[in-house]
């Protein structure tokens, strides 16, 4: 086989690819944001973080805090993404309210000691954030968790570097949560990729079948191809996790895209015949094989599509 | 209508209880159980129970939607908005915490431990000063007891108002790691609040007797009561009835009216709410129009060796001059009309100390049975004259 039939073949794989990944991308999106998966996620992170067994859940403290239940979208809702100066905040509040005192007085009727007229409630908590803080850790029994913010603690010299410091710690542990959401999400997004597979019979081996035997067709998509990276439209596929109407037009012009170059999806006729023949492990192996391939992404198919297609060009003779 | 209380209500979520928490009245392995609570706390399920719950009055949906609420304040405001636009507007409410961490293993633990369950009581009680008075969960496995030093910042500041006990989560209440806690409520006249009937939670580990000792350590170990208790956990881990040796009816053994006894007589001015009235089986006894209760009734007594039910127990030898402060609440049992009935009757004929009862009614565990005002109406219905003081006057004695 020529090495330019080849490339072509990647090129138009690329684009097929490039085009359901997107898809599944967006369906990915929308199923994370119904399933709060990331924010569910952020929870059990941070939750993780900040266990403390010895003295409390301070992560359940952290999302009960003010600032945070208030990122809410309602009630039962979690946070997506909260900030590490958001984060930095309530944690030296949470910590330094350890310190806080507040006396209750109960006031009674002065001619029966027992009818309760009113509470009255008086606060005594340290106006200094910085010493607030630190009065907090004195309250607490040892555990690493206090062990570790004490660090904080001598390692800084004012409430703005202790917060800073938080921050920073934040940071770094989110950057590891991000490639650990990563990992976790795979597995979700090969299912869908396997869902988009069967539902729209993305059969990889029938597609490489087509490729490699109709010229006219492949030489079509590679054309495509290079029109829309030359146009650089692909990158705009922007996905809204949000308005499920946005996304449901993206897919629809996805799909026309793909019925456009009437690519070889979907039951149609020559479906049953292959029932007929038997060759259903075949297919099962291309349906396979495809949602593989989806599950490594849109970027991934992208850069694939755009390599194969310099490539192409720096072989051919300048005219 | 003024000062009136609701002794006995409880405030925290469904992330306060174990992992495996609806094994529960549900008699599901705990893997199963897990998964449930699981699934009832993801959005959706609880998306669909709380409008299911707004559109179906169906009794166990609307437990679940207060189990399924967001937070403490939550549910504290769904109760008070219960009485707002009602007679009883203005209610005090006495919410008791209770100490989960302990109930099931230790891999089950509590999305929301008991610490941050109390450091969000805190927070309210801050909020709602005027209204919310709640009790400090006691459980004696809980290292923080040994010096009594958070209990105290909580009851010195008046946070909190009370101590919460709830034995069948796996402890005895004559337990000797308690000692210093009765002396200190003693000297201090703070009320205490335990569980008592054979219904509720109870320990959910896989092995129950791993915390029922064949002879427990108590504070008072020369009563004469310590060897019949001692019979009686022997009794329960030979019974006949296998199902005497199971979680829900062993803790049972924890449960029973006769622990307070050793407990009364080293600390005899101890201020301590028996409560529930010892429960519907307890009460109605082989009267119990249900069949299986007046059954369980009959068995469980012999297994326990009970000359009289658990709430004669409470009323003959509990609420007695001996012991000038105890006092049991009607809570839960006022659901039942047929208990409500038979307190009417023992009020009527002096057979039992109309000072010492107490007005509760278990929200939000009473949920499962009828809605908060329907139970407290029928609470109302049985106990005629009695019923306001049992709501003001005795409340406030028993809290101050």
């Amino acid at each position: 086989m020529q090495v330019s039939k080849i490339l072509e073949i990647l090129i138009a794989l690329g684009l097929f690819y490039f085009l359901f990944s997107t898809l599944v991308s967006l369906l990915f999106e929308w199923y994370s944001h119904k399933t709060q998966k990331r924010g569910r996620f952020l929870y059990e992170t941070i939750f993780k973080l900040l266990n403390d067994p010895v003295n409390k859940s301070y992560g359940a403290s952290l999302y009960s805090h003010f600032s945070i239940d208030q990122l809410k979208k309602n009630r039962d809702s979690y946070p997506q993404y909260i900030s590490s100066e958001m984060f930095a905040n309530a944690l030296i509040d949470i910590i330094g309210s350890q310190s806080e005192i507040t006396q209750f007085t109960n006031v009674f009727q002065s001619n029966d000691s027992k009818n309760l007229i009113k509470v009255e409630m008086e606060e005594f908590r340290f106006q200094d954030p910085y010493e607030r803080f630190q009065k907090g850790l004195d309250a607490m029994e040892y555990s690493p968790f206090k062990s570790y913010l004490r660090g904080f603690f001598e390692k800084t010299e004012n409430y703005s570097d202790l917060k800073n410091a938080i921050s920073k710690w934040f940071d770094d542990y989110m950057e590891r949560v991000s490639g650990w959401y990563k990992i976790r999400t795979k597995r979700s997004i090969f299912i869908i990729s396997l869902l988009v597979c069967f539902a729209l019979n993305v059969d990889s081996i029938t597609l490489i079948k087509k490729l490699n035997t109709d010229d006219k067709y492949r030489k079509d998509l590679v054309l495509l191809a290079e029109k829309k990276v030359l146009e650089n439209k692909f990158n705009d596929q922007k996905i809204d996790s949000v308005d499920l109407a946005k996304n449901l037009n993206s897919i629809k012009s996805i799909i026309n895209e793909i019925e456009d170059n009437s690519l070889p999806i979907g039951y149609q006729d020559d479906f049953k015949e292959l029932n007929k023949k038997n060759h259903y492990i075949m297919w099962f192996v291309g349906i396979l094989i495809s949602a593989f391939a989806l599950s490594f992404g849109a970027p991934f198919w992208f850069e694939v599509m755009v390599k194969a297609i310099n490539i192409r060009r720096a072989g051919i003779k300048p005219s | 209508m003024n000062d009136i209380y609701n002794i006995h209500s409880h405030i925290f979520t469904g992330k306060c209880a174990p992992k495996d928490f609806l094994q529960v009245g549900a008699k599901l392995g705990d893997g199963a159980s897990s998964f449930l609570k699981w699934l009832i706390l993801t959005r959706p399920v609880s998306w669909i129970i709380v409008k299911l719950g707004n559109l179906i009055p169906k009794r166990i949906l609307q437990f679940l939607k207060i189990g399924v609420m967001a937070s403490q304040e939550e549910v504290f405001l769904d109760l008070k908005g219960a009485y707002d636009n009602s007679q009883y507007s203005g209610i005090k409410i006495v919410a008791l915490t209770i100490d989960m961490d302990y109930m099931s293993d230790p891999d089950k633990k509590p999305e929301k431990d008991f610490n941050s369950q109390i450091q969000d009581v805190y927070k309210l009680k801050k909020t709602y000063p005027n209204i919310l008075f709640p009790f400090y969960g006691v459980d004696p496995r809980n290292p923080d007891i040994k010096n009594l030093q958070n209990l105290k910042r909580a009851l010195e500041s008046k946070t909190f108002a009370g101590i919460k006990l709830y034995p069948p989560n796996g402890f005895f209440p004559f337990d000797i790691r308690l000692d210093s806690l009765y002396k200190y409520a003693e000297e201090n006249n703070i009320p205490i609040m335990t569980h008592c009937t054979r219904g509720g939670s109870y320990y959910i580990g896989k092995n129950v007797w791993s915390v029922i000792p064949d002879n427990p350590t108590s504070l008072n170990p020369t009563h004469p009561l310590m060897p019949i208790i001692t019979a009686r956990i022997a009794a329960y881990k030979n019974a006949s009835d296998k199902s005497f040796r199971e979680n829900a009816r062993a803790c049972n053994l924890f449960t029973h009216p006769e622990n307070y006894i050793p407990v009364l007589d080293k600390y005899p001015n101890l201020k301590l709410c028996i409560a529930h009235l010892g429960g519907d089986i307890e009460i109605l006894g082989l009267k119990n129009p249900d069949a299986k209760s007046a059954k369980l009734f009959q068995t469980a007594k012999d297994i326990e060796g009970n000359t009289k039910s658990w709430y004669d127990i409470i009323k003959q030898d509990i609420l007695i001059e001996k012991y000038p402060n105890t006092f049991t609440d009607i809570s839960y049992s006022l659901c039942d009309e047929n208990c409500m009935k038979q307190l009417s009757s023992d009020l009527i004929n002096n057979l039992i100390d109309q000072k010492r009862v107490l007005f509760g009614t278990d929200y939000f565990m009473v949920a499962k049975e009828n809605a908060e005002l329907k139970v407290v109406a029928v609470g109302e219905n049985n106990l005629k004259v009695y019923f306001p003081d049992l709501m003001s006057k005795n409340n406030q004695s028993y809290l101050f």
